[in-house]
């Protein structure tokens, strides 16, 4: 963890990877999550993972191009020519810079029909960062908040928060949620 | 006139206060998502929006809050109803 990386959230600095490590599955720098148990090709050219040097996957023939993870097909890295229908459009500058959600799509791609990402966890469902799917025992998960509808301001006055997400009424009992409702 | 006057104060007042939780809201949000575009551009937009209105009030009625106090000749803060008591001439007014 890198605290004196003035581009990352908190969220950021915890790295996906303490969540995931032990279960099998790895955060690829593009964001999207790939089962290392399974063994397929990587790239359209057939190239595989060999080693990981410091952080980044190599191919067998050594063109050091980070290969492809096969169920994120809308995502290629724009510096790499020779796969560029195969691996990640995202440019490093990019990512350092872009909204970061725990899911690695930047805000843009979260649209109300999913965030353009095609892999399992996020295909027609939008982005999904509340779900941990491997969670560790004894930990408590806060999500992340992402900016959402708001309230006028009048409103927001009157409820205590601008984020209508963040409206959670206390009602002892059930007269008071009826008074509530007739407000 | 003067019931109208304590109308538009206490509207004002209301008005400010409603616009800073804005600003507070977002400023919070932002904490934790320093990049998001959506939230600086709505943080720049309220701020603004609070500063005039808060010039506006202090122009027609006094200081809002003891450091925007001019303190000059001497120390008006002190003179003006507190914000509670306008809102009791309000309230008076409408339960007749």
């Amino acid at each position: 963890m890198n605290y004196r990386d003035e581009n990352s959230t908190p969220r950021d600095r915890i790295s996906a990877e303490l969540f995931f490590r032990e279960y099998g599955t790895e955060i690829q720098r593009c964001g999207c999550r790939r089962d290392t148990r399974e063994d397929k090709p990587r790239c359209a050219n057939g190239c595989r993972e060999t080693e990981n040097r410091g952080g980044r996957r190599e191919r067998t023939d050594g063109c050091g191009c980070m290969p492809r993870d096969a169920s994120c097909a809308e995502r290629t890295r724009s510096y790499c020519e020779r796969h560029t229908n195969s691996v990640c459009t995202r440019s490093d500058t990019d990512r350092r810079t872009e909204s970061r959600t725990g899911c690695g799509c930047s805000t843009e791609r979260r649209t109300g029909t999913g965030c353009g990402c095609s892999t399992e966890r996020h295909r027609n469902t939008g982005c999904n960062d509340r779900v941990i799917p491997a969670p560790t025992l004894a930990m408590s998960y806060i999500p992340m908040q992402q900016w959402g509808e708001l309230m006028n301001c009048e409103t927001a006055l009157r409820e205590g928060t601008l984020f209508r997400e963040l409206v959670f009424p206390f009602f002892p009992t059930p007269w008071c949620q009826r008074k509530y409702r007739n407000l | 006139m003067n019931n109208s006057c304590n109308d538009s104060r206490y509207t004002l007042e209301t008005k400010i206060s409603a616009l800073g939780l804005c600003v507070h809201e977002t400023a919070l949000f932002l904490n934790t998502h320093p990049h998001c575009k959506e939230a600086l551009d709505y943080f720049r937009c309220k701020r603004r929006e609070l500063f005039e209105l808060t010039e506006k009030y202090e122009e027609k009625y006094g200081p809002l809050t003891a450091f925007s106090d001019p303190a000059r000749d001497c120390w008006i803060w002190i003179d003006s109803p507190w914000p509670w008591q306008t809102q009791d001439m309000c309230a008076c007014r409408t339960k007749r």
